[in-house]
């Protein structure tokens, strides 16, 4: 079939009237349920899964992709307004989006983020139809060591970026890497650190460690300081969602730049959204002209993870659809419902249902614009939720990542940890401890942990020398040395002046 | 400014004590399940000893470990463990969380959250009516959102399981 003649079949089925209802019906829960902290897209997918039984293909998908393109675009409104990460994802939107906030400029991190969520998630589809020729050779080139080394990289970007200690950023990075590793180890079924405790078989949960260091961190800092959340003085502020768009606009090379690394991220197979959206905010502040200001509300700091996040949809597609290898936990779950509408992933798909394919990519690129237009319509009204006095906020918000942490895995353990992770997580941010770090080491170090082994049994010490891992492993160097580098020059200037 | 290079000694103890106890911890495993965790403690125990240094030697000298940018936002340049009234709402924050926790294991969420809200609003002087109406409003939003919309079984308690 020709490829023009299925991408406007794609096109013009997903606009018939049933498989567009269903689009807004998944964009409309996709963002109400990413608003919820712990309840994800995985969730949504498995909820929805039920519904699609009996649907045509494109109507189903265009259920389950317009919910699942956009959880991330939600989960920004809470990251920003009370530090609190809708999505794992939305993580690296927290360090800068609530410092906004605090400055009274909630407006425009929310004006950023969804219109860059939107522009990212285009891109991440526009770039699934471009790649689909190409897919097989650039996957093939990636083995475990390629991916052992990418998740080095990944650490040691975030760790080294703390400007004033890369030290203390390099220390939660390995922390982070070491709470990874509680629980069973997959090589051997050993149960490691788990101190006598049922709890800890299944090693540390990502969402309530995030929900503790970032939600609860914060509120007992809201509460220690006695004051409210945003200063009164900027209440008066009259602050732009369209501001946020602008500076979209501004900033369009780092929004298609990161973009284009989020795609490429997500359809590494077993990489994932928050591993984009942390590696595209490091390369945001590698790149800025204002790196210092990071982490204390730069706009860049917003749109770049914001970007990535909805653009690694699209990427995390292509292994999914061309290899039946679903490019992250979503992507497994959707993988399942392309079973019950009758589709089978991999290279017979590319051929034998091109135009659903084409409907997929379109499905993706709609939802992210409806999706963030429907956010960025009432964006204005939520950033006036942030100038309510802190003794209404806090418990209100507290019961809400009570919420989150318990209804990721109905246990109250997750509650304890969310506890335990909030008072060293204040602790933290007291000491200027990077969250950051920690949680990229929690969420790769699985990852980490397999592909080494894989690659050490496979290759031993000698599979650092491969060509690939080998200039990731000077990428490693770079990013460990560079802000060494940065810091004795600095100091030079200051005894030169 | 002693109690802050003090909590910082603190914290990157805290570090080195939890790399050196995990890193020992992870010798009794099997050569191949200790693997990785000595590779990432290694280098960790390293670190967090350079840290314990620095921190230490500030200490001595009395100086602070490290400056706090000009310009930069004010609450952000809250560092420091705060004065004694502070301290006392940090142990009166943690009390909080750990009663939200501790009412949720007993009661569970459909008492815990109107109950909890009317309480902790009460204590920070809110009126009963703002108190009254954010616990109901709070009660209404868990049900319809939770129980009614998308049916998801909430902790009951101890209180109510038995």
């Amino acid at each position: 079939m020709n490829i023009l003649s299925a991408a406007w079949q794609g096109f013009s089925a997903v606009f018939e009237l049933q498989p567009f209802l269903l689009m807004m019906v998944g964009v409309f829960l996709g963002n109400v349920i990413g608003i919820v902290p712990g309840l994800g897209g995985m969730f949504l997918l498995a909820v929805l899964i039920p519904f699609v039984f009996g649907m045509d293909p494109v109507s189903g998908m265009a259920l389950l992709l317009g919910a699942h393109a956009v959880t991330g675009t939600g989960g920004s409104i809470t990251s920003i307004l009370f530090n609190t990460p809708g999505e794992s994802s939305n993580a690296p939107t927290c360090l800068d989006g609530f410092e906004m906030t605090k400055k009274g400029q909630a407006g425009r991190a929310m004006g950023a983020a969804l219109y860059a969520s939107g522009v990212g998630g285009v891109i991440g589809a526009l770039a699934l139809l471009l790649v689909i020729p190409i897919i097989r050779t650039i996957v093939l080139s990636f083995g475990p060591p390629e991916f052992f080394m990418l998740t080095v990289l990944g650490i040691s970007f975030i760790g080294s970026l703390e400007v004033k200690s890369p030290l203390k950023g390099l220390i939660c990075g390995l922390f982070g890497l070491f709470l990874s590793l509680f629980g069973e180890d997959p090589s051997t079924g050993v149960i490691r650190f788990n101190f006598g405790s049922l709890y800890l078989y299944e090693g540390m949960r990502q969402i309530p460690v995030m929900l503790g260091l970032f939600a609860v961190a914060e509120m007992i800092h809201l509460g220690v300081k006695g004051t409210d959340l945003v200063d009164k003085k900027y209440a008066e502020v009259k602050d732009s969602v369209w501001e946020g768009v602008k500076d979209v606009h501004k900033h369009w090379w780092l929004t298609l730049k990161c973009s284009v690394i989020a795609v490429y991220i997500g359809f590494l197979p077993g990489l994932g959204g928050v591993a984009s959206a942390f590696f595209t905010y490091g390369y945001a502040q590698r790149i800025s002209k204002n790196p210092e200001t990071f982490g204390k509300g730069n706009v860049e700091g917003v749109i770049a993870p914001e970007a990535a996040n909805n653009a690694k949809e699209g990427g995390a597609l292509i292994p999914t659809i061309g290899f039946g290898v679903p490019g992250s936990s979503g992507m497994a779950i959707l993988l399942g419902a392309f079973l019950i509408l009758g589709i089978t992933p991999g290279p017979k798909m590319l051929h034998e249902h091109l135009p659903v394919v084409f409907a997929m990519a379109w499905t993706v690129a709609i939802a992210n614009v409806i999706g963030a237009a429907q956010t960025l319509f009432l964006a204005k009204w939520m950033a006036r939720v942030v100038f309510l006095r802190s003794s209404l906020l806090i418990p209100v918000i507290l019961v809400f990542i009570a919420l989150g942490s318990y209804t990721t895995s109905n246990s109250m353990g997750d509650l304890v940890l969310t506890l335990v992770f909030g008072i060293l997580g204040y602790f933290m941010k007291v000491y200027d401890y990077s969250k950051a770090p920690v949680v990229l080491g929690l969420v790769l170090g699985k990852i980490a942990e397999g592909n080494f082994n894989l690659s050490y049994n496979l290759w031993g010490l000698s599979f650092l020398t491969r060509p690939i891992t080998f200039f990731i492993a000077l990428l490693v160097l770079w990013a460990l040395v560079s802000p060494l580098i940065k810091a004795y020059r600095e100091r030079q200037k200051e005894g030169e002046a | 400014m002693k109690d802050k290079i003090r909590g910082e000694l603190m914290l990157a103890l805290f570090f080195l004590v939890f790399f050196v106890g995990l890193t020992l911890i992870s010798l009794t495993y099997s050569p191949k399940a200790r693997r990785m965790p000595l590779v990432v403690g290694i280098p960790g125990v390293v670190l967090a000893t350079v840290q314990v240094l620095r921190a230490a030697s500030s200490k001595r000298g009395g100086q602070e470990p490290k400056e706090v940018s000009p310009g930069a936002e004010e609450v952000t340049l809250v560092t420091g463990l705060p004065g004694t009234d502070e301290r006392k709402r940090l142990w009166a924050m943690i009390g909080w969380m750990a009663l939200l926790v501790a009412m949720i294991w007993i009661f569970g969420f459909l008492v815990t959250i109107p109950v909890y809200t009317l309480l902790f609003m009460r204590a920070m002087k809110e009126s009963w009516y703002m108190c009254l109406s954010f616990a109901i409003i709070g009660f209404a939003v868990l049900y319809l959102l939770f129980v009614v919309a998308i049916n998801i079984e909430l902790y009951p308690g101890l209180v109510f399981r038995l």
